[in-house]
């Protein structure tokens, strides 16, 4: 199954990535691929089989409801691109131009 | 005011003349019999005129209306209401509090549109006697209105008007009703006055456009569904294990897991899934035996991840229901399903207002990304804004009955979204839906729906489409407002985090947690009811909140009798000290155990119920003493003895001849006043049926 390049810019966008045209092209032909190997394997016997949402057979980790250590604040401030005291600081929040 | 309208009074001329004449004379009165209040009395006497003046140039002078001094002359600041535009350019005029008191006092000619649901007829006319007749029945009508505008400066309207009206909707038609522009003043008025708008006020009034062409009138109903966000009450957070207090300092409650450093791994909260899982049998939900954590993937700062981990097609629950009442009527809404997520980083915009729009810059505390969510989406069941906070109420007191959320509305522990649409009645399919957030209170949800049910059916009754978007509700104005953002794509690319593995709850621990499950808040209404004969309102005031609940059965125990006269210590006496305290009724420092006590003490006629409830109850809240070695060692034991009340009697009768006089004359009605003497003289203590029966038997 191909994918339209309309369809991958859509995928950039949603991603904020900025792609050329070149690049669009090159992961089109990506995707597809990609896509049609999924494709292949639909066409398997695979009604008894349910989906896998994870490889390893696990269920159940889970943790106690307790409170460990976490005084990070500082160091993962001091390493954060922008601050404002105790508060980490980002650029204008702007609206999504969808 | 209407006495021109009437021409009972003449001109405005003779009016004012009136009532400087009647200044004058009152002056001269009270000058005469030299009163100590004589400036009160002017102060008030020139405030009722004043008032009166105000208003009649509101209702007749429309170009003298001034904003300032209609502000003076009424004592509120508030009169000229508040404006609401719609994007229609339908202008609407609301006024709350105090200038919906003053209002309500206005004669005829006023239509009242209440903002409210279907249940609420579209229209009310509300007539002068109808508002004073509760209080103030059987006095002249000027003297009546006269008081009640003197009443409405002297407490600035809003408490008087809870007093008056008494009628629970009554109150809120009153406190939060809009006027149609033209509607203020009589029809036959609007249509002569010639529009000379020289200042706001008067422009407002003026302008609102023409009633729109008759058109065949099609009736719509709300179409409404919740979703509510309850953050969980666990010790640490959803994936790692910070802390979760509330209130700290930013940035001090984050580790390497919650900030999304590379490399980290997230571990689910065992308390976080046994709260999401016991919230969704309380509401008879099916439980999945296996469920899935996805990622949300969004772009705004508020996750450090640039995801949420989140559930997706797979929830913890689906289904189940919540009843609840509103009006006297018990309603139920289906839930759609119950899932469990983390919560987001506080953003706080810079610049103007806090709005996203202005500002510059954002900064962002992440101390509550992380904390565990559980999100509860109802179905679109409710079909006016008074069932929405009815539902969110009946859902705070099952969550707090089951112990997983503290439920603070202020501290943002329950977060609400609603979906609104609206259909004409008798169509199945849904209309165009609107999401509208940020409402903080119960109050404020009940306030955007009521605001867009009247938007909505405003735009499709004047043959506009309505769009499907996001709506921030605003507090201050009481109006929705649109197209600020555009969303970001609802294309969240959800996929099954890879971090984290299904959960698939062992039948054991859950039968264990279907057995932790209390007793409801709905069947515990019911049973209070049931078992000890209480009131509706009053089981529901207890249940409300679970601990009140719990300290009153415990009273109940404690005392062995009946739970009616023990609710009422809780409900009236406990909560009034509470109130002022400004804690629940159960922690004002009187134990269950003495509250039973104390029940013993009035049945065993060892203390007056008014003492009991008085000087002893306060003793025993602030030393935590024993009710009884507190009515014995304070002397304030219940006499009954004949022979010692016998002699204040006496005393009483002996002291106040002309009283007995005119009892003996056959008038009856003294007799409460002497019976009040003998109180007075043993400092309350006495039994008040054998005070009865001692004066009966003397007079």
């Amino acid at each position: 199954m191909a994918i339209s390049s309309e369809d991958v810019q859509h995928v950039a966008r949603l991603a904020r990535l900025e792609l050329t045209d070149a690049e669009v092209e090159l992961f089109r032909d990506q995707l597809s691929a990609v896509l049609e190997r999924a494709q292949r394997i639909q066409q398997l016997p695979l009604a008894d089989v349910p989906p896998t949402a994870h490889p390893v057979p696990l269920t159940n980790v889970w943790r106690e409801d307790v409170v460990e250590p976490c005084e990070m604040g500082e160091p993962i401030l001091a390493n954060a691109p922008d601050r404002d005291g105790e508060f980490f600081r980002v650029p204008r929040i702007l609206e999504d131009a969808e | 005011m209407n006495l021109f309208r009437r021409r009972i009074w003449g001109d405005r001329g003779t009016w004012i003349a009136v009532l400087v004449a009647t200044v004058a004379v009152v002056d001269a009165w009270i000058m005469r019999h030299n009163a100590p209040w004589r400036t009160y009395v002017l102060i008030i006497w020139v405030v009722i005129v004043a008032w009166l003046l105000g208003y009649t140039e509101l209702r007749i002078g429309r170009k003298q209306i001034r904003r300032g001094r209609d502000a003076m002359f009424l004592g509120l600041a508030a009169f000229v209401g508040e404006e609401r535009v719609d994007p229609t350019g339908e202008r609407t005029r609301v006024w709350s509090g105090t200038a919906a008191g003053a209002l309500a006092f206005e004669p005829e000619g006023i239509k009242w549109v209440p903002k409210f649901g279907d249940d609420e007829p579209g229209e009310i006319s509300l007539q002068w006697s109808d508002v004073y007749s509760w209080r103030i029945g059987g006095v002249l009508p000027f003297l009546g209105r006269a008081s009640g505008y003197l009443l409405f400066t002297l407490y600035g309207g809003r408490e008087l008007v809870f007093a008056i009206y008494g009628v629970r909707n009554w109150r809120r038609t009153v406190r939060e009703a809009a006027i149609v522009g033209p509607t203020l003043l009589a029809p036959e008025a609007a249509a002569a006055a010639p529009v000379e708008a020289t200042d706001t006020a008067a422009e407002h009034f003026a302008a609102a456009p023409p009633p729109p062409a008759a058109a065949p009138e099609v009736e719509y109903e709300a179409v409404i569904g919740l979703e509510c966000h309850v953050e969980l009450a666990t010790e640490s957070k959803m994936f790692c294990g910070c802390t979760t207090t509330f209130g700290t300092a930013p940035n001090t409650q984050v580790c390497a897991v919650c900030t999304g450093q590379p490399g980290t791994l997230p571990v689910p909260n065992r308390k976080a899934i046994e709260h999401t899982l016991r919230i969704g049998m309380a509401l008879g939900g099916t439980i999945a035996p296996t469920s899935l954590f996805h990622r949300k993937n969004y772009f705004y700062p508020d996750m450090p991840k640039n995801y949420q981990i989140s559930q997706y097609d797979v929830p913890m629950v689906t289904g189940g229901s919540l009843e609840y009442d509103v009006n006297g009527e018990t309603r139920r809404c289906r839930v759609h399903r119950v899932h469990l997520e983390e919560d987001t980083g506080k953003t706080r915009h810079g610049g103007e207002g806090g709005r996203i729009a202005d500002s510059e810059h954002s900064l962002i505390d992440y101390n509550r990304a992380g904390i565990p969510l559980v999100e509860i989406v109802s179905e679109a069941d409710l079909r006016s804004p008074d069932e929405a906070p009815a539902y969110l109420a009946e859902l705070r007191t099952l969550l707090l009955t089951l112990g997983v959320s503290d439920v603070r509305l202020e501290e943002g522990s329950l977060r609400c979204d609603a979906n609104i649409s609206i259909r004409p009645k008798g169509q199945e399919e849904f209309g165009v839906k609107v999401e509208v957030k940020n409402m903080n209170s119960l109050r404020s949800v009940q306030r955007a729906l009521a605001f867009e049910i009247e938007r909505q059916t405003e735009e499709a009754k004047g043959g506009r489409t309505l769009i499907q978007e996001t709506r921030h509700f605003d507090e201050s104005s009481g109006r929705t407002i649109g197209g600020r953002t555009k969303e970001f794509s609802a294309d969240y690319r959800y996929f099954p985090d890879p971090d984290l593995v299904p959960l698939s709850p062992p039948q054991g621990w859950l039968d264990d947690i279907r057995a932790s499950i209390p007793e409801l808040p709905t069947a515990r209404r019911r049973r209070f009811v049931r078992e000890h004969e209480l009131r509706d309102e009053d089981a529901r005031t207890l249940v409300d909140d679970p601990k009140l609940a719990d300290a009153f059965e415990d009273a109940v125990r404690a005392y062995a009798g009946a739970g009616k006269p023990i609710a009422r210590w809780y409900n009236e006496d406990l909560a009034q000290l509470g109130n002022d305290k400004g804690v629940a009724p159960q922690d004002v420092g009187v134990t269950p155990a003495h509250v039973a006590e104390l029940q013993r003490l009035v049945d065993e006629q060892k203390v007056t119920i008014s003492l009991a409830k008085g000087d002893v109850l306060k003793r025993v809240a602030e030393t935590g003493q024993d009710p009884r070695s507190v009515v014995e060692s304070s002397g304030l034991t219940q006499i009954a003895d004949e022979g010692e009340l016998g002699a204040v009697v006496d005393e009483v009768i002996a002291a106040n001849p002309d009283v007995v006089e005119r009892i003996r004359g056959g008038n009856e009605g003294p007799k409460g006043f002497l019976v009040g003497e003998v109180m007075k003289r043993t400092r309350g203590k006495a039994n008040a049926q054998v005070v009865q029966k001692l004066l009966g038997e003397r007079l």
